[in-house]
């Protein structure tokens, strides 16, 4: 009786650790990961042989948009999702950090679609334009929706300023996804360039993507903390005149996170917001006529930037030429600086520590000439 | 001949604007006090910032706020009575975006004479007369002041849509200045600049001083005044280069600002209720100067709330009261 019990124990444990087992294999299969770190406005999940990616407002955070690519053919698409094919052929790329971000994959080639050329800086992308592989559709919002459609894209990523693409359900049966990117919308320069994995699922190239953003984000946190040990903090303040309004970068802002990891003494720190703070002229001399140093006057020269507005002589940072601008190559700073975090942090470093001797070169920021 | 009262009226006028400046002087985000206010005249630290911001900042804003609005206001009695018609105005004839196109063009060829303040003025003077002249011509044509008015308005829009088309062609440095331009301001205009401001200002009201005859006689219609001897070609011909000048300047420094130029000559016309152009021309200085710098402490008393270009608080100002004329005409 006893045997015949034990046995009966020992078949019950035997299908309890089976059904675990079974139980542990598909828990494995359904595990939600988000692979991201730092974006906040993008989610990655890997589940069920599909990769979901989940756009988010950047205002309140929520979902707004919800995507799939099917890494088996067999998987099941939750509903809700909007079908990406997966590896992308052809992208109409409207911002010119998404060239960057496919630049950094090799795979700006997949470009066939530009917003406007002038402010294109990949060489590869302007020569494919010159022969006329690359298409230019205008700004945002004014595309022609013919346009798009006989370009055949698979995809159009846009930036979504605050509505999303015109006609993009009807592109969508057309075969064009629109795909919005709010990476301009992060707040952490990490969180910035981050986006990078989404071109990476789109592309096929995910392991790439995900290899550049951790070599770039131990680098820029190894800068964050050679930073941190100067004995300095630099003043500085940021921004110029736009008719009678100066905008400077909010407290909690990208540009804000990059003067602090930089360990400067930021004049509008602790102002409140992500986006930019308004002032009036003579508030910002006021403030700031004896600040050290002034970043990103939105001009690439001395006299050019006086020519708009004279009374800047009166700032100490204009008298003892210590005003420093990326706008010496614009379109490669903005093609180039939301992917390379860890440039516009090191050029910050270098310029505002030289006690540090970091010797790195200047990637993007140069001192505007007398 | 003028009442007593409007008399009376413009004596009033004559004592707000001094008081309106000191005012507008003083009512800056930043307060600063009297003795700054002395030292920066008389006895100017160029280390301390509160007298910088008096010297450098609020005089030439205060300055320009007085040129610009009494330069426009008297460009636009001008066209008025040129015209013959209560709603002419250099920004609803076209005269200011005469000036904008050819700024843009000075601004966006990238040759340094043009992007010069001497560049700047001259382009926008010439754009100024041209638009004028082109507005003159088809005054010939069409004989509705409605049609005129039209007319004037598809100038303006043909000129925004050369600049957009400029624009979308320009590099993004050269778009960037055209853009600060454009938004308009009273604040670019350094100390420095007055000078030459006030010569080419000076310049202009002295000229109307010899047109106020002719003016006078214009009012009567354009028979009359041909039998009483007025050259009436000569005549327009000043007239259009005097708006050019007094428009072609204010734009060139100030950005666009419309309004004004409609509005302000009909309130002096209301106030003093009178139809000769001497008293007139002193209410639209006096007038003018004072409803731009009332904008513009509006504008600084808001400026911690809400930021307003002086040209969007002049239309909306201006437009209701421009509705409000064509109302009257109407009833």
């Amino acid at each position: 009786m006893s045997f015949k019990r034990n046995i009966l124990i020992l078949f019950g444990l035997l299908l309890v650790v089976s059904c675990t087992h079974e139980n542990v294999k598909s828990s494995k299969q359904d595990i939600k990961k988000n692979e991201i770190q730092y974006a906040e406005n993008l989610e990655i999940i890997h589940e069920r042989g599909n990769v979901l990616i989940h756009i988010k407002s950047p205002e309140n955070h929520q979902i707004e948009k919800k995507y799939c690519i099917q890494n088996k053919t067999n998987s099941i698409i939750p509903s809700g999702y909007i079908l990406l094919k997966s590896p992308v052929r052809s992208i109409i790329a409207l911002s010119s950090t998404h060239i960057g971000m496919l630049s950094k994959l090799k795979s700006e080639n997949l470009v066939t679609g530009i917003s406007n050329h002038l402010y294109v800086h990949n060489p590869l992308v302007l020569n494919k334009y010159r022969k006329g592989k690359v298409v230019e559709m205008g700004e945002e919002g004014t595309i022609p929706v013919e346009s798009i459609v006989a370009s055949k894209a698979d995809v159009l990523i846009y930036s979504g300023f605050g509505k999303s693409f015109p006609h993009e359900d009807q592109l969508e049966r057309l075969g064009t996804i629109c795909l919005v990117n709010y990476d301009w919308r992060e707040v952490h320069p990490l969180g910035n360039a981050e986006w990078i994995k989404l071109f990476g699922v789109l592309i096929g190239k995910e392991k790439q993507a995900n290899l550049y953003f951790n070599k770039i984000k131990k680098e820029y946190l190894k800068l964050k903390k050679i930073a941190s040990k100067s004995k300095i903090k630099p003043t500085l303040f940021s921004g110029n005149l736009v008719g009678d309004i100066w905008y400077s970068p909010a407290g909690e802002s990208y540009n804000s996170i990059l003067f602090k990891d930089a360990k400067t003494d930021y004049m509008y720190s602790s102002s409140k917001g992500t986006g930019s703070v308004e002032h009036s002229f003579e508030e910002i001399l006021k403030d700031n006529i004896k600040t050290e140093f002034w970043f990103n006057p939105g001009f690439s020269s001395m006299s050019q930037m006086l020519k708009a507005q004279s009374k800047y002589v009166h700032f100490e940072s204009v008298k003892n030429n210590k005003v420093y601008s990326y706008n010496f190559s614009g379109n490669e700073f903005w093609e180039k600086s939301a992917i390379e975090p860890q440039h516009v942090l090191s050029d910050l470093i270098q310029i505002l520590h030289p006690e540090l001797k970091l010797k790195n070169k200047l990637h993007f920021y140069r001192k505007l000439n007398k | 001949m003028i009442q007593t009262k409007s008399k009376l009226v413009l004596y009033l006028l004559l004592i707000l604007v001094p008081i309106v400046s000191v005012f507008h002087l003083f009512s800056g985000e930043i307060s600063i006090d009297f003795s700054d206010f002395y030292r920066a005249l008389f006895d100017f630290d160029k280390t301390n910032t509160n007298q910088i911001i008096f010297r450098e900042f609020r005089i030439p804003r205060l300055l320009m706020g007085i040129i610009a609005g009494s330069g426009l206001s008297i460009a636009g009695l001008l066209m008025q009575t040129m015209f013959n018609n209560p709603l002419a105005g250099p920004y609803i004839l076209g005269i200011n975006s005469g000036s904008s196109l050819f700024v843009a063009f000075s601004i966006m060829s990238g040759i340094p004479f043009f992007i010069s303040d001497f560049g700047t003025i001259s382009s926008a003077l010439i754009g100024a007369f041209i638009f004028g002249l082109i507005i003159l011509a088809f005054s010939y044509i069409v004989k509705s002041h409605v049609s005129l008015l039209l007319i004037g308005i598809m100038l303006g829009s043909f000129t925004s849509a050369f600049v957009s088309i400029l624009q979308s062609m320009s590099n993004p440095s050269e778009l960037k200045l055209f853009t600060m331009w454009g938004m308009g301001s009273l604040q670019q205009v350094t100390l420095t600049q007055i000078p030459i401001i006030l010569v080419f200002f000076i310049l202009g009201i002295i000229s109307c001083i010899f047109v106020i005859k002719p003016l006078n006689v214009l009012v009567l219609g354009e028979n009359q005044a041909m039998m009483l001897g007025i050259h009436l070609k000569y005549v327009r011909l000043i007239l259009i280069s005097i708006t050019a000048i007094l428009t072609g300047l204010i734009t060139a420094f100030c950005g666009p600002i419309a309004f004004v130029g409609l509005a302000v000559p009909n309130m002096v016309k209301l106030l003093l209720k009178t139809q000769s152009h001497g008293f007139l021309m002193v209410g639209c200085l006096l007038v003018g100067s004072l409803f731009l710098l009332v904008c513009d402490i509006l504008i600084q008393l808001l400026e911690t709330s809400v930021h307003i270009p002086i040209n969007a608080l002049t239309s909306l100002i201006g437009a209701p009261f421009v509705i409000l004329i064509v109302l009257k005409r109407l009833a």
